[in-house]
């Protein structure tokens, strides 16, 4: 037999008070390694989504509006800037890649974003094709390319057509409208229609790879899917053709007038540009010019700036969350201190007997040690398990309402330090019961 | 096998220090059965815990097995009492949420000089011995009293020990149970050559007893008469 046995059989005579405990350990684990998980990964989320470009260019407003309803397709975009603002950055020699975005319609909650495949490309030479595990890219006006999720979700499959519907929708999509062209309660922001559904019809020509981001939420489309959606009749270039090629505004577009149908009721719009720049000086330079310029007016919002700001609120609130978790794992110490502490009565006899056997009193100390440990351990593998499990169904709802993926299943930086703490934690709670057994004078608490 | 020399043991009181033992000089030889008498109060505890170590003596010497055991450091103590002595309660003192067999091996743990085998053999045969062989994994609360001061037997004689201190271990136990239990505690010491000291008030028991020592005879701090009876350390 070992002391490892005299632990368990202690434990196990107070099964109800020692399972009680362990439950208050586990609960505290779980909500700690859960707040750990999430608020790694929302930040990591967040640098990720964020990650690859340098400034969001678009109309002037929030800059934290401007990164979430571009960056993270979350909130409503603030409005619209002229497409010359593309032509200019993307042909201006600080700019390294320029990606317009034209937000303002839906389907079933499902974004569509007009774009081109440079949102996609890390390299100009790059094959689109790579990120479409299924169909192809699009290449006509009307076609999409849709986000996993939207196709698991959103019901839609290679071949299927449907009329988009105004507004962005009110979050990442995921509405259960049974019918196709139905309209949701989005919000455009330069129609205020939101149950208005347009003419063109939007054919799926591709499904996305999983992307792990808002990516998989959304339907893209050329960004002339978008202007023809709105009776904006226009063609775009890609940013490499106007770094290929040069930049001749307006020649082009009076050359684009003229072999253009159509009647141009509007001007060719565009929501925001995703800029990566060729360093910080420039891209500082640049920023300033845009805000200058009165004829095209536009912001420039340095992504790392407002993705600071907004960390910094998630960190406030992850600390909030982090000090509530804390405070329960001290409760759950308190009652491992309490229920040790209130079987001190019988176990003071217990251990006189076995300091009248023979037991050291290095022996008794660690036999009651071992208890409060053998408590935080079993409390800490459940919150594990726990906190994994919790951080993933919260995850899934996470992805579903923010696109931020949440892998609950891996470990995550700051877990070994949380169990830790918490194993500190339950030794000290075992230690002043311990203590007091460890001074017991044998004979005080033998009645023969 | 025992050698007290001018033991003294006093206790700090409101009223002063109060001596409550003081033996010039009192032997024990090996495989002796003693059955220690006394009224309550007369420091008969106070001896069996001094012999073991439980308790230092304010002066003298305690000699057991050769081994000066007030000298020793208080782990050498441990030591000691887990390897040399077996204690007998007359409340059993069994560990409740151990069962038979694991109350056996408990003293074999402390002394840590059998491996897990080692002890669950040893505790089997010291049960098989008592005759509770059929009890081996039943909790101290699942068994009779008899029951439950033949497992403190067996406990006792877990480490082989030469020297078994028993204070009243019938005392809590009916008549008849009692006899047997001291008819197995006296033949298993007889067939171990092991060293019996037993608190007893019983006439009964006395007589089965080839030494009877009163403690007022050897213990010069109480006199006739005038027994402590708040002083039981």
């Amino acid at each position: 037999m070992g002391i490892l046995k005299v632990v368990m059989s202690n434990l196990g005579n107070r099964r109800f008070s020692s399972a009680l405990t362990t439950i208050s350990v586990a609960i505290g684990v779980t909500l700690l390694i859960a707040i750990l998980i999430l608020s790694s990964a929302l930040y990591q989320g967040a640098v990720f989504q964020g990650g690859g470009y340098d400034m969001i260019v678009g109309p002037k407003g929030s800059a934290t509006q401007l990164i979430l309803s571009t960056v993270f397709h979350y909130e409503v975009p603030i409005g619209n800037i002229d497409y010359e603002v593309f032509r200019k950055l993307a042909a201006d020699e600080r700019v390294t890649k320029a990606i317009p975005l034209a937000l303002g319609d839906n389907y079933r909650n499902y974004r569509i974003v007009g774009t081109d495949s440079t949102y996609f490309m890390e390299k100009e030479d790059e094959n689109i094709n790579g990120v479409i595990a299924t169909g192809r890219f699009y290449e006509e006006v009307g076609e999409v390319v849709i986000g996993h999720m939207v196709a698991e979700r959103g019901g839609l499959k290679i071949g299927d057509k449907f009329v988009g519907a105004h507004g962005v929708g009110d979050g990442i999509g995921g509405c259960s409208h049974d019918h196709h062209n139905e309209d949701t309660s989005a919000t455009d922001p330069h129609h205020n229609d939101t149950h208005h559904a347009h003419d063109l019809e939007y054919i799926v020509v591709g499904i996305l790879e999983p992307q792990n981001n808002t990516d998989d939420y959304i339907i893209f489309t050329p960004v002339e899917s978008v202007w023809e959606a709105h009776d904006i009749h226009a063609s775009h270039q890609t940013y490499y053709h106007y770094k290929n090629e040069g930049y001749h505004l307006q020649e082009e577009h009076e050359e684009h007038h003229e072999h253009h149908e159509h009647h141009h009721v509007d001007k060719p719009e565009l929501t925001a540009i995703l800029i990566q720049g060729r360093d910080i000086v420039s891209l500082a330079t640049l920023k300033t010019a845009i805000e200058a310029d009165t004829h095209y007016p536009a912001q420039a919002a340095f992504v790392a700036v407002v993705l600071r700001q907004l960390l910094k609120v998630l960190g406030d609130g992850a600390m909030v969350a982090n000090v509530l978790a804390y405070i329960s794992i001290i409760i759950a110490a308190l009652s491992i201190l309490i229920s040790l502490m209130s079987s001190m009565a019988e176990r003071r006899k217990d251990v006189a007997v076995m300091r009248m056997l023979g037991a050291s009193k290095n022996k008794v100390l660690t036999i009651v040690i071992l208890e409060a440990v053998v408590i935080t351990v079993i409390g800490i593998l459940i919150g594990i398990i726990g906190g994994h499990t919790l951080a993933h169904w919260i995850g899934r709802h996470l992805q579903h309402a923010a696109g931020i993926y949440v892998n609950a299943l891996q470990y995550w930086q700051g877990e070994g330090i949380t169990v830790i703490t918490v194993l500190m934690l339950g030794l000290l709670s075992g230690l002043i019961p311990a203590l007091t057994v460890y001074r017991t004078e044998p004979t005080k608490f033998i009645d023969n | 096998m025992i050698t007290l020399k001018n033991i003294e043991k006093t206790y700090h009181s409101t009223e002063g220090l109060l001596k409550v033992l003081d033996i010039d000089f009192y032997q024990v030889a090996k495989g002796d059965q003693i059955a220690l008498v006394g009224p309550s109060g007369s420091g008969k505890t106070t001896l069996l815990n001094i012999i073991s170590g439980v308790v230092a003596p304010t002066a003298g010497e305690v000699i057991v097995d050769d081994i000066r055991v007030d000298l020793l450091k208080e782990e050498e103590k441990d030591k000691f009492r887990a390897e040399k002595i077996g204690y007998i309660f007359q409340s059993f003192h069994l560990i409740n949420s151990l069962t038979a067999l694991e109350n056996v091996m408990l003293p074999m743990l402390f002394a840590a000089n059998k491996d897990k085998k080692q002890q669950q053999m040893v505790a089997k045969e010291l049960l098989d011995k008592v005759k509770l062989s059929h009890r081996l994994n039943h909790k101290p609360t699942n068994l009779s009293r008899g029951e439950q001061q033949r497992v403190a037997i067996a406990r006792a004689l877990a480490n082989e020990a030469n020297l078994i201190l028993a204070d009243e271990p019938t005392g809590n136990i009916d008549y008849t149970t009692g006899m047997k239990v001291f008819d197995l505690l006296q033949n298993l010491c007889v067939k171990n050559n092991v060293t019996l000291v037993m608190v007893t008030h019983s006439q009964e028991f006395k007589s089965r007893f080839s030494k009877v020592v009163d403690i007022r005879d050897i213990n010069k701090a109480i006199k006739i008469g005038e027994e402590a009876t708040q002083w039981e350390f």
